[in-house]
């Protein structure tokens, strides 16, 4: 039997039992962990709030030997998300980046950066960044971070030093005029000005982005961009997808 | 082969569809049942058929109601038609009549915002809310939704598509409970407390 202790983000829960809860965690030092948290659900229990999505906790986790599920010994909050759930459309924006997570992570593999990019983001609307920037920054980030999604350069499909105008997740990412016709469009042709919004994603802090404000128009390019490769990257739709599809 | 025979298996398959209740508990809940003899499971089984067959849900407060019958929430004339409080669940109704602080209408959701659980705004019966304030007695909506990530998102959602529509939008306070003791109180709750603090009359 071994313990960590971890600050993490509470991902999600679902009930175990009429008084216990699986609990979905994106820890700073395992990446993503799933944990029963026994008692929770009752009203007298010491986890009693603590273990709401998005929530930063500090907790302590007994894993044995060979078993995925470990159990929540303590959970102390150190930052509660609570509050911006309770604004629109900030929480719209936070149910669809806990679905990203809770679906598009392994569990047991490190996911620092991750865990960075979930507390910048949630830092940054707390103090007040637009809900849909906040969307943009930890979608192209999330991935960018698993390989989906990096900066316009070399066609991923020919491998030619041509004008990535086209994003095909399916052929690898960008790629060039004449690639996105031998793959009968199956991508979509995405505008400079909306290449150069992701560059400065990739390149500034959330608080950067926000200060520079790039355009509508590139932002919307932005948002159908992310939106794709995310579906890609998770296989499906996203069930939270109605504030954030492009 | 099962120890038991198929009817008893089938009804604790059944019972085991209930929220809350697993294999021990679908167990106690059958042999106390066979335990007390024919008539008391008849009487349920009875009182569940007729349950199915005549209660539906009330299409302005979305709350139960005997089918084709008036609802005994929206037409009682004693209450106040002015106030919509707004609540998760129907057994939600029957605590907040039991605080007897309450005497307007409402508006049950049946559930709360949670995509990844397949509840989405379209569940939740807003065009019902939307009519009833566009008859235009309605002049406050309480958000009676539980203090979680989902309550509040509900919340949320409902005020920004609810502001602007001439009914003013407010939604319950969270603080400590009665009797309590500062020193067992979590951070959050207090600090709610707090933020939701209201002037005393001096
Ligand atoms: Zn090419
Ligand atoms: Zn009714």
């Amino acid at each position: 039997m071994t313990s960590l202790r971890s600050d993490a983000f509470v991902l999600s829960r679902s009930a175990l039992t009429e008084s216990s809860w699986i609990v979905c965690l994106l820890t700073r030092r395992e990446g993503k962990m799933r944990a029963v948290a026994k008692g929770a659900r009752r009203t007298k229990s010491p986890f009693r709030g603590a273990l709401e999505p998005l929530n930063r906790v500090r907790v302590e986790i007994s894993l044995r030997e060979g078993r995925d599920l470990g159990t929540l010994m303590s959970a102390d909050l150190e930052e509660s998300a609570l509050d911006l759930f309770g604004r629109w459309p900030a929480a719209g924006i936070l149910l669809a980046v806990v679905e990203v997570l809770d679906r598009g992570l392994a569990e047991h593999s490190t996911e620092e950066e991750t865990y960075r990019l979930v507390g910048a983001v949630l830092d940054s609307m707390r103090s007040g960044v637009s809900p849909a920037l906040a969307w943009l920054y930890f979608a192209s980030w999330f991935l960018r971070l698993h390989g989906v999604l990096g900066r316009p350069g070399r066609c991923a499909h020919c491998g030619a030093a041509k004008e990535t105008g086209h994003f095909d997740a399916g052929a690898g990412g960008w790629i060039c005029r004449e690639c996105a016709r031998s793959r009968l469009e199956q991508g979509i042709d995405v505008s400079s000005a909306t290449r150069e919004a992701l560059g400065d994603v990739f390149r500034l802090s959330l608080p950067g982005l926000a200060a520079r404000s790039p355009g509508p128009e590139a932002l919307k390019g932005l948002k159908a961009v992310v939106y794709l490769a995310l579906v890609s990257y998770l296989g499906r739709p996203l069930a939270s997808g109605d504030h954030v599809s492009g | 082969m099962s120890a038991f025979p198929e009817p008893l298996l089938r009804c604790l398959e059944e019972l085991q569809k209930l929220p809350g209740i697993g294999p021990k508990s679908a167990q106690r809940i059958l042999f106390a049942l066979l335990d007390r003899g024919q008539e008391p499971a008849l009487a349920l089984a009875r009182s569940l058929e007729s349950l199915a067959r005549s209660v539906e849900r009330c299409p302005a407060c979305r709350a139960y109601r005997e089918t084709g019958r008036p609802c005994l929430l929206c037409e009682d004339p004693r209450r106040d038609r002015s106030l919509l409080c707004v609540v998760e669940s129907a057994a939600d109704v029957l605590l907040i009549e039991a605080t007897g602080e309450y005497s307007g209408l409402y508006h049950v959701l049946h559930g709360l915002l949670s995509p990844m659980r397949g509840v989405h705004a379209e569940h939740l019966g807003v065009d019902a809310i939307e009519a009833r304030l566009s008859g235009g007695e309605i002049r406050e909506i309480i958000l009676a939704t539980p203090p979680t990530a989902e309550g509040e998102a509900t919340a949320s959602f409902l005020a920004s598509l609810l502001a602007e529509r001439g009914a003013a939008v407010s939604r319950i306070a969270f603080g400590m409970p009665v009797g309590a003791d500062f020193q067992f109180v979590d951070a959050q709750t207090l600090g709610r407390s707090l933020s939701g603090r209201k002037t005393m009359a001096g």
